[in-house]
């Protein structure tokens, strides 16, 4: 069984200029220890997703309906006491902005015994302060920073010390919201490894939103593409990447620019559609080059090709 | 990296060309200014000789700069000016008789408008948008623009008018204090001191009305401000990532009310000025004997030299709290530093 | 209470009524009634606000709406006419205050350099000190009189316009098209025209609306304190100087109807400044 099964859901935001479909009849499964990479552009909804998972959503946006099902427990039908158990315990989140992220007044060891204290309420101080060293250590900072300020300590350093707020009590789960996207690329590597070795040594599965294919690809399992509120291509990394199913997938490997160079680099012409008035019929048929007549009428359904899910008239 | 010490050394000695320039305008405004202030006190039909007399006693003969630098140098002396009416008495003595008075109303009434606007504040911040927070919003401008005697007024009117429930005039009542001398001039303070409860209760029945009414009016300030803070903290990304982790909302909002108070500390210091404008009103209406009906009654007199002393003092006492304010700020936030 | 919705159901319908500009537009009904009633005094009541009528110290009644004081004088025309010396007065010192205080902050602001330090320094200590003894201070040295008023309060306002003016100097110079401009050879003053100005109008509008509900006040208090302008001029704030000591004696209509107009007065621009505010800075709205 997996791990989270996410099925069929629906998230609108209520803004004043209508209603955002931002994530439209989405279903989607991780597995245990395996980390799945989310890719798609600004407003395609995969931010939404994660946030939607654990249930953080601004007060705008409403979850319509589906099933976020977590280890046997849907967790949209939890009550909101019944969740904060689950966050920051089972599930964790780590966000893109870590300056913003973490509490500017406070020292960072006092926020992750924080965190500690409030899921095991027994614990003492000491023990707490004695977990929260080792997990600064675990993500590479030394653990005499314990009583530092957010604002003393670098970029790099503060997204590691959002990791350790993560994975202090050994989630089954991480959802990191472009994690690496406020860093330059040295420190990103260094993030994404950190990751990768946490993934192995628990067991942790994780759940890696971005927008950049590249970097999803090189150390997910398996990777999804959303556009515009809808999942279209789901399946493994080499797969993906290799032979990639869906138009724009397709695209969005054209214009992974090549270091050395070796192909031109091929944008995919237009620009993601508004929310509050999606294309009809397949959403993203506007700037397909393979768009049929079918496509601008009828959404496609999502289809199993090869061991993957397809969202396209192509393979029906 | 810099410390908490530097921050405050710096801050002070900022304070000092501050100060001076504070204490050049108010020189520049009533020295410099058209109109001769003694001849305007004494009235046009005195005796020449009288007014230079006078003159000569307020140093008003000299040289222009002779007269600042002596009235700088002064000020540093703790001299701040005699009387030119009263005897000749030490202007800082008579300033001195009139503070508490004045420090007992603003301390009162600065206690309720903070109650209020902190809960207020935060109530429509946490719930902002909904019907609560457009009704606190009105609120708030609404006692922001209520004029301090006019609310002072209708209080005296219905409390005092009508269902003669409370004394509306002076601090307390002169019968009690036969026999009796302060201690502090902190009246509520000095009976218990003094073992006179009954004194203490007095000094809290006239305190009442004044302080609502001044604590009302500056409370709409502060409901502003610290539902602005609240709803730009809520909105941050930290508030977010607490929730994330599971944190109870207790906690969220302890973080939060952190976050959001700091910039109500600051203001808090600014509104001091405020503060005082509220209390020259309150004492005025409600006939309290403190610093504000004392700088009226000198003005009109035209007693120059008090004028000067007083306002001088008040420039003094705003430009130090200000200083403590800024301290306590940089106290609490780690990160201000220089 | 059905009336209102009634009411508020067809502005919808007009698409008038959204809600940011719900307080605007209370304010403006509330400044724009109040100006003209007052313009109009004359058609509204035959007494003149400065003689007496013979009846003194008489309760409101249909004779006199408003009642009448001590002197006799009618209270519904004293107010009335007194909305025209508070508005002239607040008015024409806000408007001076800003013609002094809006081009130094300027001035102070683009071209910075110990100009804008000293300036700077002058005007945070005015700042910081309370407003109503410094026009107290000013007042009482010019002697009282109405354009002495309009100088003493002028003068108190001069720093909020220097800061407000002089920081959002500082930002929009710094922004990225400006200094395209100023690469391509555009001149300071075709600088400061066309692009510093345009962008200090919207926080200008609200400054200034939220300042002359603070000078209504300041005026208040002035003439409360006696140092406005002098008997027998129509002034809400001098009439509950006046009336005091009658009202704890009873005579109530003496100053509840002008310390009300101070407040009406005074919350109506100040609900102008507020919807201003949001119109001009609307939420941010989160999307994806």
């Amino acid at each position: 069984m997996a791990l989270l099964e996410i099925s069929n859901l629906r998230v609108y935001y209520h803004i004043r200029r209508g209603v955002v479909k931002a994530v439209d009849n989405v279903s989607l499964s991780i597995n245990k220890g395996e980390m799945v990479g989310l890719v798609g552009e600004s407003g395609s909804g995969k931010s939404t997703l994660g946030l939607s998972i654990i249930r953080v959503l601004p007060p705008q946006a409403k979850i319509i309906s589906g099933s976020v099902v977590f280890n046997g427990t849907d967790l949209l039908k939890l009550s909101e006491k019944e969740m904060r158990k689950i966050r920051g315990r089972e599930i964790s989140m780590v966000f893109q902005d870590p300056l913003t992220s973490l509490d500017p007044l406070q020292k960072i060891g006092d926020q992750i015994v924080e965190t500690i204290l409030e899921h095991e309420p027994n614990i003492s101080k000491q023990e707490a302060y004695g977990m929260a060293k080792k997990a600064l250590q675990e993500v590479g900072i030394p653990s005499d920073r314990i009583d530092s300020y957010p604002h003393q300590l670098s970029g790099g350093q503060r997204q590691r010390i959002m990791i350790a707020l993560a994975t202090v009590l050994k989630p089954k789960l991480i959802i990191a919201d472009e994690p690496t996207t406020a860093l330059d690329v040295i420190v990103q590597d260094r993030i994404m490894e950190l990751l990768a070795t946490l993934k192995k040594e628990y067991g942790m599965s994780i759940l890696f939103i971005t927008h950049d294919l590249a970097l999803a690809a090189e150390r997910s399992d398996r990777i999804a593409v959303m556009y515009a509120g809808h999942l279209y291509e789901y399946g493994s990394s080499s797969d993906i990447v290799n032979k990639p199913l869906h138009p724009y997938t397709k695209g969005l490997i054209e214009s992974i620019p090549d270091v050395f160079m070796r192909k031109e680099i091929k944008e995919i012409p237009g620009q993601p559609p508004d929310l509050t008035k999606p294309p009809s019929g397949c959403r993203f048929h506007p700037r397909c080059p393979y768009r049929m007549p079918r496509c601008s009428k009828e959404e496609p359904p999502t289809l199993q090709v090869n061991g993957r899910l397809v969202k396209c008239w192509l393979y029906s | 990296m810099a410390s908490l010490r530097t921050y405050v050394i710096v801050r002070t000695l900022m304070t000092i060309p501050i100060v001076l320039i504070l204490l050049t305008l108010v020189f520049i405004i009533l020295r410099v200014m058209p109109g001769d202030p003694i001849t305007s006190m004494v009235g046009m039909k005195a005796p020449p000789e009288y007014i230079e007399m006078l003159k000569e006693k307020a140093g008003l003969n000299k040289p222009l700069i002779i007269q600042y630098f002596d009235y700088l140098f002064g000020i540093l002396r703790g001299d701040f000016g005699r009387s030119l009416i009263w005897g000749e008495r030490p202007v800082l003595y008579e300033i001195f008789d009139h503070l508490p008075a004045t420090i007992e109303l603003t301390m009162f009434g600065f206690t309720v408008s903070i109650i209020i606007g902190l809960i207020t504040g935060t109530i429509a911040g946490v719930k902002s948008g909904t019907k609560t927070d457009n009704a606190l919003r009105i609120y708030s401008i609404l006692a922001y623009a209520t004029f301090i005697p006019w609310l002072g007024m209708m209080f005296q009117l219905i409390f005092g008018v009508y269902f003669k429930l409370l004394p509306v005039s002076g601090r307390i009542e002169p019968s009690l204090t036969i026999d009796w001398k302060p201690v502090t001039g902190l009246y509520v303070l000095d009976g218990i001191l003094t073992g006179r409860l009954d004194i203490t209760i007095d000094a809290l029945k006239h305190l009442i009305l004044p302080s609502l009414t001044l604590g009302i009016v500056l409370s709409g300030a502060y409901t502003r401000l610290v539902r602005a803070n609240i709803i730009e903290v809520l909105g941050q990304d930290f508030v977010r990532a607490a929730k994330a982790r599971g944190l109870s909302e207790i906690r969220v909002l302890r973080h939060v009310l952190k976050n959001a108070f700091i910039p109500v500390l600051t203001m808090m210091g600014l509104q001091f000025a405020i503060l005082l404008t509220g209390a020259v009103l309150t004492e005025t209406t409600f006939s309290w004997p403190g610093m504000g009906t004392f700088l009226l009654e000198r003005i009109k007199y035209v007693d120059y030299t008090t004028i000067q002393g007083t306002i001088v003092f008040f420039a003094l006492f705003v430009s130090i709290v200000n200083l403590v304010v800024d301290v306590l700020y940089a106290l609490i936030d780690p990160r201000i530093r220089y | 209470m059905n009336i209102v919705n009634v009411v508020m159901e067809k502005l919808k319908a007009l698409g008038l009524l959204r809600n940011s500009n719900a307080l605007f537009k209370a304010g403006i009904i509330i400044v724009a009634s109040i100006i003209v009633l007052s313009a109009i005094a004359p058609l509204l009541t035959p007494y003149s606000p400065i003689v007496g009528t013979g009846d003194e110290l008489a309760p409101p009644s249909l004779k006199h709406p408003m009642g009448t004081n001590n002197l006799g004088y009618d209270m519904f025309s004293r107010v009335l006419y007194g909305a025209r010396t508070v508005l002239t007065v607040v008015i024409s010192a806000t408007l001076l205050s800003m013609a002094i205080g809006v081009p130094l902050g300027l001035i102070s602001g683009y071209y910075g350099g110990k100009v804008d330090r000293a300036l700077s320094i002058v005007m945070d200590s005015m700042y910081a000190f309370p407003s109503l003894i410094l026009a107290l201070a000013i007042a009482a040295v010019l002697g009282a009189s109405l354009v002495n008023a309009i100088i003493a309060i002028a003068v108190v306002y001069i720093p909020t316009y220097f800061r407000m003016v002089r920081g959002q100097t500082l930002s929009i110079k710094s922004l990225l098209y400006v200094e395209a401009a100023r690469a391509l050879g555009a001149s300071d003053s075709r600088i400061i025209v066309r692009y510093v100005f345009p962008n200090l109008l919207p926080t200008v509008l609200v400054v200034f609306s939220m300042n002359i509900a603070d000078a209504i006040l300041t005026e208040a208090g002035l003439s409360f304190l006696g140092f406005s302008v002098p008997p027998p001029t129509p002034d809400w704030g001098a009439d509950l100087r006046a009336g005091h000591t009658f009202m704890l004696a009873g005579y109530w209509w003496l100053v509840v109807f002008p310390g009300f107009m101070i407040m009406l007065l005074a919350t109506g621009f100040a609900l102008i400044g507020e919807g201003l505010s949001d119109i001009l800075n609307p939420r941010r709205e989160v999307v994806g």
